[in-house]
């Protein structure tokens, strides 16, 4: 990133959050550079457009013993998925747990389609999360924290609060209280979650909520959970309504 | 921290599938990528090329490509390096003559964005050529109408 590149533009409205202490969220897209911004901005260069097309034509193929795509029952996507992504990880009552929108896709797949689930972080599922998150591009994350998810979000909670690692460092130390300050070369965004699955240009590939949690914490040097894991679908709801009303962004462009 | 970013930076996608879990103190940066297959499944092509134009007018046409344009200069956390695998040569061609030649090397980087101008001559097709590596050539075309 370059010197002074921040600086205008709309690296303003991150500064003007940041002076609340991160009080209304504002997306990662306003602390990035102008280069990564035009990136993201631009269908065709956008690389994370890659996937939401690799998305529609798996919507569309169809897999397992019955015969079916994930269109032979929810038909057009860009109808039957509008605001969908905007309301993950919910609670599955018959599970009685979390689920986000890679397991719920997994659900449907061995459930209702006879097709093995697809592996976490696979270019796959990736595609087939991106294509349906983008099917809510600009609609406001917003999750349910009530009822039964209530304590899921406690952990979220907790988990986001502690503490961990050998740099001793609680998610929030950051990204509450110093979003837009420098961490060496890159600006430190409040680490909001509504640009995912999102294209990481240092890993030259998609990633999803849980890639980028995992690199979180093996960046503080802390142990690291499974994809998946119950302890990241906390987090990832709590995150989730920490950003609530943002705008959905998939598939962002980050550095 | 040490090599903090660096070593995920060093190449996501090379950690795809190894060392999961745990071969290194403080594995796994990468968050843990599992099945990518190669690289080379699934190359997708972004071209944008005018239905219309007047004759004589100047068009830009835009390409982008998939494509992880290993330069041969990274190892993977495994300690092996990873080879030289690039596109090392695009080409267009206008009605079958070639307009525009561009020879890449290793720090083009990942997913290779091209644009260029071209005059519109006359009505036809125009194609675009990206030779891998490997041996394989990728290409795509679009047709043109020139009034």
């Amino acid at each position: 990133m370059l010197a002074g590149d921040l600086l205008g533009g709309t690296a303003a409205i991150a500064e003007e959050s940041d002076r609340f202490g991160g009080e209304f969220p504002v997306s990662g897209y306003h602390y990035m550079g102008e280069l990564v911004r035009a990136l993201q901005d631009d269908d065709f260069q956008n690389p994370g457009l890659f996937a939401v097309e690799h998305g529609a034509e798996l919507w569309v193929a169809v897999e397992g013993t019955a015969g079916k795509s994930c269109a032979s029952c929810h038909g057009d996507a860009a109808h039957s998925m509008r605001g969908v992504a905007a309301r993950y990880p919910a609670y599955a009552p018959k599970r009685r747990e979390l689920v986000n929108l890679e397991l719920r896709i997994n659900e449907e797949r061995t459930g209702r389609m006879g097709a093995p689930a697809l592996p976490m972080e696979s270019d796959a599922l990736l595609a087939l999360a991106a294509f349906i998150t983008y099917q809510s591009r600009g609609m406001p994350m917003n999750v349910d924290v009530s009822g039964e998810a209530r304590r899921f979000f406690e952990d979220g909670k907790a988990f986001y609060e502690r503490r961990r690692g050998q740099l001793d460092l609680a998610c929030g130390q950051c990204h509450d209280r110093l979003a837009g300050a420098r961490l060496r070369g890159d600006r430190i965004s409040q680490g909001h979650v509504n640009g995912f699955p999102f294209y990481r240009l240092m890993w030259r590939s998609m990633g999803s909520r849980h890639r980028m949690f995992r690199w979180c914490n093996w960046a503080v040097r802390a142990e690291t959970y499974a994809l998946g894991s119950p302890e990241y679908l906390s987090l990832e709801l709590y995150a989730a309504w920490r950003g609530r009303g943002l705008p959905i962004e998939a598939p962002a462009v980050r550095p | 921290m040490p090599s903090g970013q660096g070593e995920d930076a060093g190449d996501g996608r090379a950690a795809a599938g190894r060392n999961e879990r745990g071969a290194h103190r403080g594995a796994p940066p990468d968050g843990g990528r599992v099945e990518s297959g190669t690289a080379m499944d699934g190359v997708r092509v972004r071209i944008a090329v005018p239905a219309t134009a007047k004759r004589g007018e100047v068009l830009e046409l835009k390409t982008l490509i998939t494509h992880p344009m290993d330069n041969g200069f990274m190892f993977s956390r495994d300690g092996e390096r990873i080879p030289r695998h690039i596109i090392h040569r695009f080409e267009a061609l206008y009605n079958g003559a070639l307009v525009f030649r561009a020879d890449w090397h290793e720090a083009v980087s990942t997913n290779p964005f091209i644009s260029f101008h071209t005059v519109a001559d006359e009505s036809g097709r125009i194609e675009f050529r990206w030779y891998d590596d490997d041996g394989a050539v990728y290409t795509e075309s679009a047709d043109i109408e020139v009034g």
